[in-house]
């Protein structure tokens, strides 16, 4: 699985997994789609979304992102299966993001926190960080 | 995990790290807790939250946790920390994501007995005046500038509207207006979150609860208070929605880029802050006043929405009997004066799932669903042992995903419904991660503060009607 949910007390903490950064930060994003819970709209049309992203560094581009992608699906009622990272560099980032219309979502997150992120490289060769959500 | 070993018992119910257990530490981290509490607080990250919180510049004293601790992401929840004024730091990370988040309790003049036939109809109604639930908007939809007055009018300005009463605004914390907000600090993100989400109380641990009165501990107080048993009250709880959490998010990212700037070192980087009086560190706390704002008019709305249902089913003349007992913040920052080594010194404190406790306010602790809420009164002692602070609830101490595998919320509303709480819930299966098993015992959690002696049990309540998300 690129994503997993681990215990947390509160709030969600979720372990991302991807090849490369473009993997990562795709699973990252299919991470925070499961964990909404979207509700597809009948006949949904495909939606397309440009976002483009400046950071402080790779981690916080992850976060950034996230917390962009958050913002666009909860306030348009839309959630994303793909992202094509037409740049993806260490501190900068612009995609285009595919997906549909959304007519409810089952589950709220506050904001994707900085908190015990960082990207680092596992043992098996993968780029992996924790994610948590406020929810 | 952090060990008891690693704990110095300072008094009864107080335990202390000391400030060599880590070398960034500033000062120690103190700790309210029983025994038996002490044991589920270091099952989780929380005292290393904790003692992160005491690496932060211009930390005065020491970084505190109150008994309902239990893991967040940079401030644990239960946290509480005096920065300096003019040489500390402000962080979004410890005040949260939901700005504001509080606790209003409403007061009738009517008795169980008077109101048990209607019970169920008047959850109902609740249930339908007050929108909930995962992406509800409310029966507001605000253009830019009444937004911007809202933001920086806080409740008064909702009031202005016609959605409350003035007399309310004395029984609020800070009469519902923080006079350093400012409309302009708040991003267009941040007000497109919150536009339609006034009056709204969302999802999560948010609710809309009708309780009665159980028992008074302290007969003198509580009919200064207006409090007897057998009354019932309300007890809203909410923040500042959509528009608090962008708030923090916008925030926390600014923060983060300007660390090296202030070559501030930190040990999380959700502990992202800036130097109090930098432009950073201004503007942000301009923002987060106005967030407060914003959940002072949601919180006034509600009641607004309470009071509706409330003469819907009850009469007309009824509704004016709900009074405002108190309404109080428990995710904020404040500027307030403490003795610091004999002298008054200004601080910033950053209250993080912990409510001011000032001598004789009122500080209203919601339990769980089905367990019970208390009614307590600020006391000296806390502003000599805690920056004027005490608990704000009872505290998780379960996962949510666990209370999910372990409890169905059908079986649940069963459960309550024949203990005599009436349910009305827009999802089971948050109910079910609000189960009372999935957090601490707030009997447990009161106790250690009257004890310790920041405040006092007043009065408490017990829930026969409850409204979710």
């Amino acid at each position: 699985m690129p994503f997993s949910f681990l215990d947390h007390t509160a709030d969600v903490r979720m372990l991302v997994r991807g090849n490369n950064l473009k993997d990562l930060f795709l699973s990252g994003l299919l991470g925070v789609v499961d964990f909404l819970k979207p509700e597809k709209e009948k006949n949904a049309k495909g939606i397309k979304r440009v976002v483009e992203i400046d950071s402080f560094d790779k981690t916080s581009l992850l976060i950034d992102f996230l917390n962009g992608c958050l913002f666009l699906m909860q306030s348009n009622y839309e959630f994303y299966s793909e992202a094509n990272f037409e740049i993806l560099e260490e501190k900068r980032l612009r995609a285009e993001l595919k997906g549909l219309r959304a007519k409810s979502f089952k589950e709220e997150i506050k904001a994707i926190t900085h908190h015990e992120a960082e990207i680092k490289e596992s043992e098996d060769g993968l780029l992996e960080t924790i994610i948590i959500f406020d929810i | 995990m952090f060990e008891i070993k690693n704990l110095k018992k300072i008094s009864s119910n107080i335990w202390e790290v000391s400030k060599d257990f880590r070398q960034d530490m500033r000062v120690p981290a103190r700790i309210f807790a029983s025994e038996k509490l002490l044991d589920e607080i270091l099952s989780d990250n929380s005292i290393n939250q904790l003692i992160n919180v005491s690496t932060l510049p211009g930390v005065q004293k020491y970084a505190l946790s109150m008994p309902d601790i239990h893991e967040g992401y940079g401030f644990p929840v239960g946290g509480v920390a005096g920065f300096d004024f003019d040489k500390g730091i402000i962080s979004p990370g410890g005040i949260g994501y939901d700005i504001n988040c509080g606790v209003r309790l409403l007061k009738s003049n009517l008795t169980y007995d008077e109101i048990k036939a209607y019970l169920r109809e008047l959850t109902k109604e609740l249930y339908r005046e007050i929108p909930s639930g995962v992406g509800r908007g409310g029966r507001l939809k605000l253009n830019n500038q009444e937004l911007d007055r809202i933001l920086e009018g806080g409740a008064r300005r909702i009031i202005e509207m016609g959605y409350g009463d003035e007399k309310d605004l004395e029984h609020i914390e800070s009469n519902g207006k923080l006079n350093e907000a400012n409309a302009d600090y708040v991003s267009k993100t941040a007000k497109e979150r919150g536009r339609d989400q006034l009056g709204t109380i969302g999802a999560g641990n948010h609710f809309v609860e009708i309780d009665k009165v159980e028992k008074i501990f302290d007969k003198e107080m509580a009919e200064k208070f207006g409090l007897f048993e057998n009354q019932i009250c309300i007890l809203i709880h909410t923040g500042s929605r959509g528009l608090g959490h962008q708030v923090a998010t916008d925030y926390i990212r600014k923060m983060i880029s300007v660390l090296p700037k202030y070559k501030i070192i930190l040990p999380d980087r959700e502990l992202a802050c800036s130097p109090f009086l930098s432009s950073e560190g201004q503007e942000y706390f301009s923002a987060m006043s106005s967030a407060a704002n914003f959940a002072w008019a949601n919180r006034e709305l509600i009641t607004w929405e309470v009071r509706k249902a409330w003469q819907n089913v009850l009469g007309k003349k009824s509704a004016k009997e709900l009074e405002i007992l108190y309404d109080v913040a428990h995710n904020i920052a404040k500027i307030e004066e403490y003795e610091i080594d004999g002298k008054m010194k200004k601080l910033i404190v950053h209250r993080k799932g912990a409510t001011r406790a000032f001598i004789n306010q009122p500080v209203l602790i919601p339990g769980s669903m089905g367990t019970a809420s208390y009614v307590l009164v600020g006391q000296e002692k806390s502003l000599e042992y805690s920056f004027g602070s005490t608990c704000h609830g009872a505290g998780r101490r379960m996962s949510r995903a666990r209370a999910k595998r372990e409890i169905r919320g059908e079986k649940l509303k069963r459960e309550l419904e024949e203990r005599g709480i009436a349910v009305e819930a827009g999802s089971m299966s948050g109910l079910a991660e609000e189960a009372p098993e999935a957090y601490k015992d707030v009997n447990e959690v009161v106790e250690i503060v009257h004890q310790i002696g920041i405040a006092q049990k007043l009065a408490k309540l017990k829930p026969i009607g409850v409204i979710k998300g």
